[in-house]
């Protein structure tokens, strides 16, 4: 399962249409790579290239803007893409349109140049990754462009997924959902975050998947409460699970450069009321706002659902996200299931629904991906929801 | 681990090297969110990492998340600002952190109780301060000129405490231990994501985390064969079969600080023809690892393995046009490359490493040293020769 030649063409063709609509003479697009999962969305949707060089700082006259993919697209002139490693034979554009160097932003100044985007306004799409440096460099080569922020044209674009991209987030949240079964297998008493986490990879590991993110906790509601967790890396805790505890795990990676993104919640040992309380009302919020989506909705909309179930619950809104999702693509993609994102949903979407809720020391988590369909929503994550 | 007064002290020579610079002070940015690059210049500084993912902008909502903030005023006043609860590692007191969702503008409020702005104020880690967040920053102050300040921490960063050289020993040799491990499970039948697989069994338990892996296998020769891919690295579905070399240079960290190493084998008998190319690499490495001491510059190492790479018949083709970097919480100063004029000193820990080729064999081989007062040590220890 891939995605045609064809299709990036056409998304490269919708993307100059809509840089045109807004005024702008072209687009530069950029991206990152470098065995990081975070933001090579653009770049990759567009000419399906990461670059698995990973960042250095620059040294001028030996490399610049490594780990980073700089595309340029204009209505006049034919796509051009500037890499700092070698093709692997994947990338959506012909090898004349593919220039490789080791001074990346020297080059990219040069194809600004020869497309005739020297002057007025050019949209820039990946602001986020490009560096303070070198956009000073940019402008500073290139004084008589307007950079502007164009950004929304590619999560727009990235929103709806086509039929091959909804068939390769269906795997992966195949995938992520063996991964996380496997991990509340081995969260048993005994066990460290840091064996559950192992688990998981060798099954996502072997399978060509990539971890992103795993956020683990255990502990311990009540009157002696405890509370089990590590930021950096997440499953750097030398506790061990111990029965009586709760114990939760949120998941994010990559198969194909398509994300999943789920979590789940179980009892260590024999579970209690108060346990079940929790695990369940995490998954009832996540349900409430799955039940909200339709076509023709906001955003905001379906998150005031789930958010109000919370509410309802008796649960303080406090917690790490103030939202209760978004989309999923190439990355954390539009809309933000969050207060104030007007965005409508549409057939085509994926969306993760998410909520990790505290009480009394006791915390449940849940979090889904699904599909939005002509009628409402399809669950495309398959995991056991009770794990007691 | 690391001492809060080692932090303070970290701190106070920031801030006197901005002072010196006649920088009102410095805002430092650094990434977090599960990725393992450019985290290091605030955790050197206050031990913080933001293990929430980026996700984009939604003004009103949040701003800036999955990165750290440390603004630190020429007199020595600091503010981190971040986005996830205080795990308790925090080497800051308590009013010196600010908990935000709207990190950006947390930010533009404690630059405004330090008096950074109207002047000069240093930019460390302008790689990682998203553009437009920059202009928000710049058009929330009064007249605030943001200056590139990164060789502050790049030299701080670059000589090692003893605290910290000690970690990368620990760091350096879960390391070994993981590449020993890919190494013995890149047997024939199995695949790079089995081996990979065999490596992450070793370090996660630890509470270590992969950075990079590059795995590459097959065949030189009238037939050659390549086997890699780029995303994941790992991604390849072909098996290894005898008669083929193997190459993995992994990278990652423990407490924060990295490991960085390569090996090369054969699969099953080796071949005179790969023993050259794996024996290249260690040679091209060895060369530059025995001219290390104190006082020689940073690109007479590469200078030294260059020549000796060629004298072996090999040419300098490669993805990576230097010798080798320092390694700390990150790739840091110096970087083994031609133009990089730093002078080596005791307590710098680097990465010397190569990836040679010709006909279709690869050798790779990489080891980490420290730089002692009369040359250097290694401080990576697998076993250099699987064959």
């Amino acid at each position: 399962m891939s995605i045609l030649a064809t299709e990036f063409t056409d998304r490269r063709r919708r993307a100059a249409a809509l840089a045109r609509q807004q005024g702008l003479r072209g687009l530069l697009v950029v991206s990152r790579g470098g065995g990081t999962l975070d933001r090579y969305g653009d770049v990759l949707y567009l000419a399906n290239f990461y670059t698995s060089f990973p960042f250095i700082p620059d040294l001028p006259g030996s490399w610049t803007g490594r780990a980073h993919a700089f595309l340029v697209l204009s209505a006049q002139a034919e796509p051009h893409l500037v890499i700092d490693c070698p093709n692997d034979g994947r990338i959506a554009l012909s090898p004349a349109e593919i220039e490789r160097s080791d001074l990346v932003v020297e080059s990219v100044i040069a194809a600004l140049r020869r497309m005739g985007l020297d002057r007025g306004r050019v949209g820039l799409v990946g602001s986020d990754v490009l560096t303070v440096a070198t956009f000073r460099a940019l402008q500073a080569a290139l004084p008589d462009v307007s950079f502007e922020e164009a950004g929304p044209i590619l999560a727009e674009l990235r929103a709806v997924k086509s039929p091959a991209e909804i068939a390769l987030l269906r795997r992966a949240s195949a995938l992520g959902s063996r991964m996380i079964e496997a991990m509340m297998d081995a969260a048993v008493p005994g066990a460290s975050h840091g064996d559950v986490v192992a688990a998981g990879q060798q099954v996502l590991t072997p399978a060509k998947g990539v971890l992103y993110n795993s956020f683990m906790a255990s502990g311990r509601g009540g009157d002696a409460p405890q509370y089990i967790r590590s930021n950096f890396p997440t499953w750097a805790s030398d506790t061990r699970l111990e029965p009586g505890q709760w114990f939760r795990i949120g998941i994010s990676g990559a198969l194909e450069g398509y994300m999943f993104d789920l979590s789940r919640s179980k009892p260590v040992g024999p579970p209690t009321n108060r346990q079940i309380e929790l695990f369940e009302h995490a998954i009832e919020c996540v349900e409430t706002g799955i039940v909200a989506v339709r076509p023709g909705a906001l955003a905001e909309q379906v998150a005031a659902a789930g958010l109000g179930r919370q509410k309802a619950l008796g649960y303080d809104m406090t917690g790490v996200f103030s939202g209760l999702g978004h989309g999923l693509g190439l990355g954390w993609d539009s809309p933000w299931l969050a207060p104030g994102d007007k965005t409508e949903i549409r057939p085509g979407m994926v969306l993760c629904f998410e909520r990790t809720i505290l009480k009394d020391g006791y915390l449940g988590d849940f979090e889904e991906t699904v599909l939005v369909t002509q009628e409402g929503a399809e669950k495309i994550t398959n995991a056991r929801s009770r794990n007691w | 681990m690391i001492e809060v007064t080692e932090f303070a002290e970290r701190r106070r020579r920031a801030a006197a090297a901005a002072k010196a610079r006649g920088l009102k002070g410095l805002l430092v940015c650094s990434r977090g969110g599960g990725a393992l690059d450019r985290y290091g210049d605030v955790m050197y500084l206050s031990n913080f990492y933001s293990a929430f993912p980026f996700i984009p902008d939604v003004p009103g909502n949040w701003t800036l998340r999955g990165h750290g903030l440390l603004l630190l005023a020429a007199n020595g006043e600091t503010r981190l600002i971040i986005d996830v609860e205080n795990d308790g590692s925090i080497a800051l007191a308590e009013h010196e952190i600010v908990r935000a969702d709207l990190m950006a503008e947390a930010a533009i409020t404690a630059m405004k109780e330090l008096g950074l702005e109207g002047g000069p104020v240093g930019l460390v880690g302008g790689d990682t301060l998203p553009v437009n967040t920059a202009r928000q920053i710049e058009a929330g102050l009064d007249r605030v000129d943001l200056r590139d300040a990164q060789a502050i921490l790049a030299g701080l960063r670059a000589i090692k405490s003893p605290a910290e050289v000690a970690l990368l020993r620990r760091a350096s040799h879960l390391g070994s231990r993981m590449i020993e491990a890919m190494l013995d499970a890149a047997k024939p039948g199995a695949r790079h994501g089995d081996v990979m697989a065999a490596g992450m069994g070793v370090l996660m338990p630890e509470g270590g985390m992969l950075y990079n892996s590059f795995m590459a296998f097959g065949r030189g020769g009238e037939k050659p064969l390549y086997v890699a891919s780029s995303f994941p690295t790992w991604k390849s579905q072909e098996r290894i079969e005898n008669g083929h070399w193997f190459t993995a240079g992994i990278s990652g960290m423990l407490d924060g600080y990295y490991f960085d190493m390569a090996r090369s084998k054969a699969v099953g008998a080796a071949t005179n023809a790969q023993v050259a190319a794996f024996e290249t690499a260690i040679a091209t490495v060895e060369a530059g690892v025995a001219a290390v001491r104190p006082g020689i510059a940073a690109e007479d190492i590469a200078k030294s393995a260059f020549a000796k790479q060629r004298s072996l018949g090999f040419e300098l083709t490669s993805e990576f046009s230097g010798m080798g970097h320092g390694i700390g919480l990150g790739w840091d100063s110096p970087w083994l490359a031609p133009g990089d004029t730093t002078i080596l000193q005791p307590g710098m820990v680097l990465c010397v490493e190569r990836t040679v080729s010709r006909d279709g064999y690869v050798g790779d081989f990489e080891e980490t040293v420290l730089v002692t007062e009369t040359g250097c040590e290694k401080i990576t220890d697998a076993r250099m020769r699987s064959w």
